[in-house]
């Protein structure tokens, strides 16, 4: 039986702001498409550009990455170190051809709770059109499967 | 160039800075004994000294040695790439300016097999003590290879999985990198293990994604890379790609001055972010 | 310890206040008359000059507050009386009933759903509708639910009851009464802010009667991403955008009529920023034009903030006067009449007109003032003296905020910590100081296999309404490494947290994870739950599944609970790699070196001194005082110089206070709690070198008066600087008595090189123009001006040197006037805007207002405190909205003019603040690091040190010829900033390592079988 494809996007968000935002639209009771898993982090500052291609690596169809707006940082300039960090990533591995559609990246306010639910949907529509990750080497994930799960301390 | 003249300048700055002891070493190149080709040639004696040459065969990055030297006081025979390495170090804090004595080249038309001569702007040295050679008198023609911008999203991936299917992870790349000097490379990384190490090519599109994000703002486009893979991959591409995008997006192109702070060390609240959601 | 204070008012004044003194030691009960904390603040969209999101840079601030253990929160009450005097007031609280039982409360807001009664939502200014049973707003602190007593139908017809059947909590008590609470405190901080002034406060404008006729508080929650219109700009009559927006400035200030002749202070800059933030929203929209008589850009940063709307495509400035405002009738339409500068009139059409309502005192905080006999100005606000700008007239009554006067918010946080110092010295029995919570003993768990114990949480039907949480429960079981694995309906519950300390212990689990709410408001309580049974508390891992789940796919039960199986597999998968962490001690020392002894350094010394703690003062010139002790007018005609005196006298004789003065800082070492300075100083002639320590540094070493040669300045002696001419009046000194005087504004300010404005010079013009104009009543006096800025209550003077007949006459930078000298008198050119046409007039004084200029050393110091400087020069604090005397560098703090133009007692009172939260760090015996913070692998590090470039703090180094980076755990903030940049992933965050994320990322793909789960995530669906 044929099934849709629901993709899983892994959404990389800030403490101070978008996770905020996240939490604001649950309040507020909006609705947006389960598809998006949520790594929290301190600062959009924090993420290196390993961690996406890990996100990849791992299957996520797509990845989303949103911090406090440029100015708003909770810690006063993480963000715009990750700006250019995260334009960078996103340049290479468009031109290593990898869809656009899969790499999103913006900022969303903790009030901007309707704007995140917004965002999570749209994201969601343009990974579903570009269909699921078949990884670098494009065969799938199928073959991976069970637990890579590595070596304990 | 005259290959023989500027030889013959650098035999002469190398002998007199060994012999009045201004340094304890010079790095530059010799010839190799039975193929033709040059080798480095690093010595503390004024008369090795003088079997330094300098052709289109000195492809090689000097530059690397440096860091394994940089306690002493050392000379170096650089092409402007080079200087542009050594500026990079000195960005980053690994080196110390009056210990590196740097026998700069003009002029440069270029090494032999290296593609990425042909999109080069620096042809002379950033940064020098000496000078050989002469400085070119026209501008020389510059032009980025384009040609992958063009192809579609899905062409590029074919193209690159067809290209790092044959490697084979020997990291001649890395090795040949001026700007690859972690005491441990992430591909090493057991805790967490970043990249596989078997061969795959899932795996070996990650290690290359990988390297060209660490050359991020600091790749200089030198071309040592894809020189140095004994497979004729184009493992310089990605690294390129990026060096287009500092180039561009922030008018950062490393190894310039010493005094700048590299592209991930600062930032613009006006920075670009073209394909960002707004 | 100390005993109590009393905080009136929950909002930025009010949580900073109670903060800080919590900080210092002092126990704070606060009071808020709203359901929750925030105050005004929380209702705007966006801050300048930052354009920062205010409720991003409040919330923190608000739950640090909240949970402080020494702050007791009263929401939803009010102060009834005050008996007694300082140090031992008696005070009545009155808590009004809200019908819900706030320890079973969780916010989950079901009731407000079912709830059928709806009313206007006043946080959204009455814009739209909220129910009968609410939050204040979504992020409201405590996140309790309040019932409108009012409009309850339970509560005002005995029908209904639909929120009691439905909290299955029940958190629901119908018969809540008010209750009146007795409290004794040793002193009283008011901050009550302020309320808006009525839309309908200028007649003319046709508020209410004009539906397109708004007020900026309404526009500010039209902009709000959570507000009525989600951020959207639309007009109220038809719902169309608006293209075309008209702000009237000074709606009601700087108005005789209304009583409210003072100015506001805040609307010019909070109407350039609804239009600066208007365009961003809406990039082509047609016009957004700002009606106004002057532009009051007078504090840090305003100026080039305007500059910047200046240049603004689409943001236009009318100097005009609006006459009137009328409806077209058809379209809704506002027509705006208006007269411009040269007395032209104009008409314009807009879809929307703002009216910048000012700010006014509350009449029921004014009849509370009144009653407890603290003395109220005129305008109502409390009276305040010059040199004791906290204090009202009632001692152990301080005031900060708005209740003194209108003022923005920095000055108002500034006025908090300023006025928490004062109270606390009120309040002190011995040393001050909070004192620090002791670790607790964990079993050691870090090289154990892990075993996780899930707890999944139904929060009633919150989650288990949507997600199947006995399947997720069920299934959690099937992850590696899990233990046990339950599900409860109400995890949060005192009976649910002992079982889950329960389980650690029976089950020997060593990893929790909870899947529950949002870890933002109830990770420190799951935490302390896997604290009780015996684990670290940081092995605890939540799982989001309520806010960010079921709350937000309600309509998806399948989808919702895969993905809470995913999180509850991620969350494991981050708890397997989670580590033991704790907080470590550091050596703190109680003493503060001040920089600077001018009236804000003898402010912060001596404030400090006061409560206990050894401070040293140090000076570069031989006499203390600074730029004070030239000043005579400054405020109400009281001599700054004996303020200096004073100060000066208290200093000399201060046990805790030593002085350094001909002293210069050299060398600065260390960090907070540990700072070493090298002074040279210079005594008798010789120099000589000393070291001195302390915990904490004040810099407060002021700024200077412009030199300049524009306008003849220095080169014919009838040209004079305004602080001159104070000079002179006080030493009686101005022969022959000038018959024309001139008086030129701005010389050095505004411009190109100094974008800023000095801030002081307009008062002091008006100020000195008065003096001399009551002494010579025929001296002719022109004030050349550019825009009048004689902000807040100085209003009144302006108006008064106008009375008098001083005469103010407008020019522009492109026009300036000019100067020039023959043997009798002064020329001076300049371009009459009125008249059109240059005008020649003599003068035989001419006044200048030279612009306050940072001082040169101000680099080297900078440097030697690794604190940034601004593009003017002036020292940067961490935050210019929230930290406005904090440096980013934790341990440094700032004041005065070395902050920027400011007025003697804005200077006293930010010298306060920064004693304040100096003292909150002095006070501790030792300092605690974070938790997570970044640690560096040594093996790893290439020392190429771009951690330390990247790091806010100053946290994180490369020392010279080291071959590693070192990170400082008392600086470090935890943003992990370093660990992103590190290419050797030397640089790692403690919480959020490296291998923490990769798990908690891999996990959410555990479930994929070989042959079961296709490409991308097809079939996830069934295989639950």
């Amino acid at each position: 039986m044929a099934k849709t494809f629901e993709p899983k996007i892994i959404a990389f968000l800030c403490n101070w702001c978008t996770y905020a935002a996240a939490d604001l639209a649950g309040s507020s009771r909006i609705q947006y498409p389960h598809n998006v898993r949520v790594v929290r982090v301190p600062c959009s500052g924090r993420i290196d550009p390993f961690l996406l291609i890990k996100a990849l690596n791992s299957g996520a169809d797509g990845i989303l990455v949103s911090g406090c707006h440029p100015g708003d940082c909770h810690y006063l300039n993480g963000n715009y170190y990750a700006r250019r960090r995260l334009v960078m990533f996103q340049e290479l591995l468009i031109f290593a051809g990898v869809e656009e559609e899969r790499l999103n990246f913006t900022w969303c306010s903790a009030a901007e709770g309707k704007r995140f639910a917004e965002i999570v949907e749209d994201v969601v529509e343009q990974v579903k059109k570009v269909g699921p990750w078949k990884g670098f080497d494009g065969r799938g994930f199928q073959e991976k499967g069970g637990m890579v799960l590595h070596e304990l301390s | 160039m005259n290959y023989h003249k500027i030889s013959q300048e650098i035999k002469d700055i190398a002998f007199r800075l060994l012999a009045d002891k201004e340094v304890e070493l010079v790095l530059g190149f010799g010839k190799e004994k039975f193929s033709g080709q040059s080798t480095p040639l690093i010595t503390s004696s004024p008369e090795k000294a003088r079997e330094m040459i300098f052709d289109e065969n000195c492809a090689m990055m000097l530059a690397n040695y440096l860091r394994e030297h940089a306690g002493k006081k050392v000379a170096i025979i650089a092409k402007p790439c080079e200087t542009r390495a050594i500026v990079a170090y000195l960005a980053e804090d690994l080196l110390v300016r009056d210990r590196v004595t740097i026998i700069g080249i003009q002029g440069c038309t270029g090494v032999k097999d290296n593609t990425a001569c042909q999109e080069c702007t620096v042809r002379e040295p950033v940064l020098a003590d000496y000078t050989v050679g002469e400085p070119l008198t026209d501008e020389v023609e510059a032009q980025d290879d384009l040609s992958l911008e063009e192809m579609s999203p899905q062409e590029r991936l074919e193209y690159f999985r067809e290209e790092f299917s044959r490697c084979i992870r020997c990291y001649a790349c890395r090795e040949a990198c001026y700007a690859c000097y972690c005491p441990v490379c992430f591909t090493d990384s057991n805790r967490p293990r970043w990249v596989e190490e078997t061969l795959g090519i899932n795996e070996n599109f990650t290690f290359h994604l990988m390297r060209s994000l660490h050359m991020a703002g600091r790749c200089i486009n030198c071309g040592a890379c894809e020189v140095a893979c004994p497979e004729g991959i184009d493992v310089r591409a990605l690294a390129a790609k990026l060096y287009r995008v500092s180039r561009d997006l922030y008018s950062f192109e490393p190894g310039m001055d010493p005094e700048e702070k590299t592209l991930f060390a600062t930032y613009d609240s006006e920075d670009p972010q073209p394909r960002f959601i707004d | 310890m100390a005993r109590s204070v009393l905080v009136v008012g929950g909002g930025i004044a009010g949580i900073q206040a109670a903060y800080d003194l919590a900080e210092m030691g002092v126990p704070v009960a606060m009071l808020e008359s709203r359901p929750s904390l925030g105050g005004r603040m929380a209702q705007l969209d966006k801050t300048f000059p930052t354009n920062d999101c205010s409720t991003c840079i409040l919330a923190p601030k608000i739950s640090d507050c909240y949970n402080h253990q020494l702050v007791t929160t009263y929401t939803y009450s009010e102060l009834v009386d005050i008996e007694g005097e300082a140090g031992d007031f008696k005070v009545r609280i009155k808590k009004k009933p809200r019908y819900v039982i706030p320890e079973l409360c969780n916010g989950c807001g079901e009731c407000a759903e079912k709830c059928p009664v709806k009313v206007k939502d006043p946080f959204n200014e009455g814009l739209d509708q909220q129910k009968a049973i609410y939050k204040l707003y979504e992020q409201g602190v405590p996140n309790i639910m309040t019932i409108d007593g009012e409009h309850c139908l339970k509560i005002t017809r005995d029908r209904c009851g639909l929120c009691e059947k439905t909290c299955d909590k029940g958190a629901i008590d119908y018969n809540q009464k008010e209750e009146i609470i007795e409290l004794d405190v040793a002193s009283v901080i008011f901050a009550p802010g302020y309320e808006a002034f009525e839309g309908g406060v200028v007649g003319e404008y046709g508020y209410k009667k004009h539906p397109n006729v708004i007020t900026s508080l309404e526009y500010e929650r039209f902009l709000s991403a959570s507000g009525p219109t989600g951020g959207h700009v639309v007009r109220p009559s038809d719902g169309k955008e608006a293209q075309r927006i008209a702000f009237l400035h000074c709606a009601g200030s700087r108005d005789v009529r209304m009583d409210h002749n003072y100015c506001s202070a805040v609307c010019c800059m909070y109407s350039i920023k609804q239009a600066m933030v208007t365009r961003e929203h809406l990039e082509t929209i047609e016009a957004l034009d700002l009606y106004y008589m002057d532009i009051r850009a007078y504090g840090k940063g305003f100026e080039s903030y305007y500059n910047q709307a200046f240049d603004t495509q689409g943001i236009n400035f009318y100097r005009n006067r609006v006459a009137s405002l009328d409806q077209d009738r058809d379209s809704g339409d506002i027509i705006v009449k208006s007269l411009n500068e040269d007395g032209q009139s104009q008409e314009q059409k807009y879809d929307l007109v703002v009216l910048s309502v000012g700010l006014k005192p509350q009449p029921e905080i004014i009849e509370l003032m009144k009653r407890l006999k603290i003395r109220v100005s005129k305008y109502g606000f409390a009276a305040m003296r010059g040199e004791e700008p906290l204090s009202t007239s009632r001692p152990g009554i301080f005031a900060c905020g708005v209740a003194a006067g209108p003022k923005d918010i920095p000055e108002a946080v500034m006025e908090a910590s300023g006025a928490a110092v004062m109270a606390a010295e009120v309040a002190r029995t011995d040393k001050l100081g909070l004192p620090a919570a002791e670790e607790g003993e964990y079993t050691f768990t870090e090289f154990q296999r892990p075993r996780v114990g899930v707890f999944v949480c139904h929060c009633g039907n919150n989650i288990a309404g949507v997600v199947k949480v006995e399947e997720v429960a069920e299934k959690a079981k099937e992850i590696p490494f899990v233990e046990h694995s339950e599900d409860i309906r109400y995890l949060c519950s005192e009976d649910s947290l002992e079982l889950i300390a329960q389980q650690i212990k029976e089950k020997g689990l060593n990893r929790v994870v909870v899947a529950s709410c949002t870890p933002r408001t109830h990770e420190p309580l799951f935490r302390q739950a896997a604290a009780r049974g015996g684990l670290n508390p940081y092995l605890m891992i939540m799982a989001n599944i309520r806010d960010q789940n079921s709350w937000v796919h309600r309509e998806d039960e399948e989808g919702a609970t895969i993905k809470a199986l995913d999180l509850v597999r991620s969350a494991t998968g981050k708890a397997i790699r989670a580590r033991a962490l704790s907080r470590s001690k550091v050596e703190n020392m109680d003493r503060a070196v001040v920089i600077g002894g001018g009236v804000a350094g003898l402010t912060a010394a001596l404030q400090l001194a006061r409560i206990g703690f050894p401070v040293i003062l140090v000076e570069k010139e031989a006499e203390l005082g600074g730029q004070a002790r030239d000043m005579f007018l400054t405020f109400q005609e009281r001599a700054a110089r004996n303020l200096v005196k004073k100060l000066t006298k208290e200093a000399e004789e201060n046990a805790n206070l030593h002085i350094y003065a001909s002293s210069k800082v050299r060398k600065v070492e260390g960090y907070v709690g540990n700072y070493t300075l090298t002074l040279q100083s210079t005594e008798e002639g010789k120099d000589q070198e000393v070291e001195i320590q302390g915990g904490t540094v004040i810099v407060a070493t002021g700024a200077g008066e412009l030199i300049t040669e524009e306008y003849l300045a220095g080169q014919d002696q009838r040209v004079i600087s305004q602080k001159d001419l104070d000079v002179l009046i006080r030493d009686n000194r101005l022969e022959p008595v000038p018959q024309k005087v001139f008086m030129i504004q701005c010389v050095g300010s505004r411009e190109e090189d100094r974008q800023y404005c000095s801030r002081i010079c307009c008062t002091q013009a008006v100020h000195n123009a008065i003096y001399l104009k009551e002494r010579f009543p025929d001296m002719e006096i022109t004030i050349l001006y550019r825009d009048m800025r004689t902000y807040g209550f100085f209003e009144d003077l302006y108006r008064k040197a106008r009375k008098l007949g001083v005469r103010f006459v407008l020019y522009e930078e492109e026009q300036k006037p000019e100067v020039r000298a023959d043997r009798d008198s002064l020329k001076i050119r300049y371009r009459d805007l009125v008249s059109r046409s240059t005008v020649e007039e003599e003068a035989q004084l001419l006044v200048l207002a030279k612009a306050i200029v940072p001082l040169e050393g101000n680099r080297e110091l900078s440097q030697q405190l690794k604190v940034p400087l601004n593009e003017d020069g002036f020292f940067l604090e961490a935050h210019v909205k929230l930290m406005p005397v904090d440096f980013a560098t934790d341990g440094v703090y700032l004041c005065g003019l070395a902050h920027g133009p400011k007025n003697i007692s804005e200077s006293i009172a930010q010298a306060c603040a920064a004693a304040g939260r100096a003292a909150a760090v002095l006070g501790r015996d030792y300092l605690l690091t974070e938790a997570m913070v970044a640690t560096v692998n040594e093996e790893l590090c290439s020392a190429c040190g771009t951690c330390e470039e990247v790091c806010p703090f100053k946290a994180i180094s490369v020392e010279e010829g080291a071959d590693a980076a070192q990170v400082n755990t008392v600086l470090c903030k935890g943003c992990g900033s370093c660990a992103a940049v590190c290419r050797s992933h030397a640089a790692d965050l403690l919480g959020f390592t490296n291998r923490e994320i990769l798990d908690e990322i891999d996990a959410l793909f555990w479930d994929r079988e070989p042959g079961k789960v296709q490409a991308g995530g097809v079939a996830h669906g069934k295989d639950i």
